[in-house]
């Protein structure tokens, strides 16, 4: 379970998350949905360590991720999640295998370089990837590399996966297949996962829960029907993509 | 205005903690854990094999120069160009050698160090390798630093002589200096004192020149405009490090009896 209690953080002058509260269960998909730069993905990061909050803890399992120093033991911590970047941030110079087994090589010392290619194959294949192995991420498109960053997040069978915007970019069809492999992760490896996106089609779908962040705190919680027939104005005006109700998009920066 | 100043100075000293505790996470990782000679030979060979020819150019043309003004300034002051060797020899091996080659390495391997390290942090593969158990420092860090801390002296090195050949060509061949007083006046002066001298400057400049594009690329942000940025602050802050610590490091060593 993943605990967050009272989450504040600024950058330079500019407060981003002011005193976030959201408890993660096990075994359940809870999207955080939420404007551009309203601090969707600053929250991931802080949950699986890569960023220190200003105040605040995160509990995962019970052990707060701020309060670990030592790199080794954040390690450990971190060992429990698999990240899905925003755009899959696959490593250049490794090849699709390579970057597959990469983490599986670090975070599960002992594993053989032949045993770790194995598990990246059987993993690509999870997220119907054939044959793909030794090309490099600049031949795939946009949603293999998705996929690919997928495979690569639970190829070292994370407690927890966190999906960073993970239709992002994606053309409908592709965002489906995607949001169809998020759902199939949930039923066949039982994780629970934590997701951001602004793409409301994409978090009714894998959701069993939905989050949204408005000026840094959780403004609403709910099951994706019940987001869907909110009376809050500001999560409706969010869900139903409307420029006009309490939320206010600056057109220029002297409005 | 007073603000302002204030804003810049916490700023550098930000800056200036975060390169140090950058450097102190590099040693630990040195002396704790084993360096991957994979990644450490790969670093090896871009910094060192690949700089050869540039830095081959820049030193022959370096020494053939200095042999052309000594040569034809002392023809001025003495009536024959006199102590050609001396002055070719001490000046590549003590300041021309480790100067320029850290440089040429500065705008060759630091900006592409940087440029790599940046492009990795701006798309998120520097968080990636977080979340895959691996600390960046470690993994792309340490066989930089230690690849150039190896390469520089080696191709300072090589620069040396390229150097003392350079001015070799011009002295016998255009100032008719005979080729066994050149080596003389080469041999002669320069001890294993002149040697060390430029090595150890060579050794610091290159932890100046790795520090510096790993610290820059690793806090580069704001996309393909920032990495632009890093590799430019990169180049410009080792080269102007360079001349500037080597006053310093020159004066130290003399001090100490090294050169």
């Amino acid at each position: 379970m993943i605990q967050i209690r009272n989450l504040w953080k600024k950058f330079g002058s500019r407060r981003v998350l002011c005193g976030v509260d959201l408890d993660i269960e096990e075994g359940e998909t809870i999207t955080i949905i939420g404007g551009s730069g309203t601090g969707k993905s600053v929250t991931l990061k802080h949950m699986v360590g890569l960023m220190a909050p200003d105040q605040g803890t995160i509990l995962v399992d019970g052990v707060d991720i701020a309060a670990v120093h030592h790199e080794e033991e954040l390690f450990k911590i971190q060992n429990k999640f698999g990240f899905l970047f925003q755009g899959a941030a696959l490593f250049d110079s490794l090849t699709v295998g390579e970057n597959v087994a990469f983490g599986l090589k670090n975070l599960r010392p002992g594993v053989s370089e032949r045993a770790a290619m194995n598990v990246a194959k059987e993993k690509l294949a999870l997220v119907g990837l054939h044959e793909v192995e030794h090309m490099k991420p600049s031949e795939l498109s946009g949603g293999m590399r998705k996929r690919v960053g997928l495979a690569r997040a639970i190829a070292h069978d994370p407690k927890y996966i966190v999906y960073d915007e993970p239709t992002t970019g994606l053309d409908p069809i592709t965002s489906d297949v995607i949001n169809e492999l998020i759902v199939e992760l949930r039923r066949k490896l039982g994780v629970t996962s934590v997701a951001v996106t602004h793409d409301m089609v994409s978090a009714y779908k894998i959701s069993t829960r939905i989050a949204m962040l408005y000026e840094g705190k959780i403004i609403a919680l709910g099951t994706p029907a019940e987001i869907q027939n909110t009376s809050n104005p500001y999560v409706k005006q969010f869900v139903t993509g409307s420029s006009h109700g309490p939320i206010k998009i600056k057109l220029r920066e002297s409005d | 205005m007073t603000s302002y100043l204030k804003e810049r100075w916490l700023a550098i000293l930000e800056t200036t903690g975060d390169a140090a505790m950058m450097v102190g996470d590099l040693f630990r990782s040195i002396l704790k854990y084993r360096v991957d000679g994979e990644l450490f030979f790969a670093q090896a060979g871009r910094i060192g094999v690949d700089s050869l020819a540039v830095v081959g150019i820049t030193s022959i043309f370096v020494g053939m120069v200095l042999a052309l003004q000594t040569g034809y300034s002392f023809m001025n002051v003495f009536g024959e160009p006199l102590y050609v060797g001396t002055v070719v020899g001490f000046s590549i091996f003590k300041e021309l050698g480790p100067v320029l080659t850290a440089i040429v390495v500065a705008g060759r391997i630091g900006a592409s160090i940087a440029a790599e390290l940046g492009t990795m942090k701006v798309t998120e593969q520097i968080d990636a390798l977080y979340t895959l158990g691996t600390s960046p420092t470690r993994y792309l860090g340490v066989p930089r630093f230690l690849a150039t801390a190896l390469m520089l002296p080696v191709l300072t090195i090589y620069a040396d002589f390229v150097g003392i050949l350079g001015g070799y060509i011009v002295a016998v061949g255009k100032l008719g200096i005979p080729a066994v007083v050149y080596w003389n006046d080469v041999l002669i002066n320069i001890d294993i004192e002149t040697v060390a001298h430029g090595l150890l400057k060579a050794v610091a400049f290159a932890a100046i020149v790795a520090v510096t594009a790993c610290y820059v690329g690793f806090t580069t942000s704001g996309g393909a405009e920032g990495v632009g940025r890093s590799t430019t602050k990169s180049v410009v802050v080792s080269m102007v490090s360079i001349l500037i610590s080597d006053y310093f490091l020159s004066a130290f060593l003399v001090a100490v009896g090294i050169g």
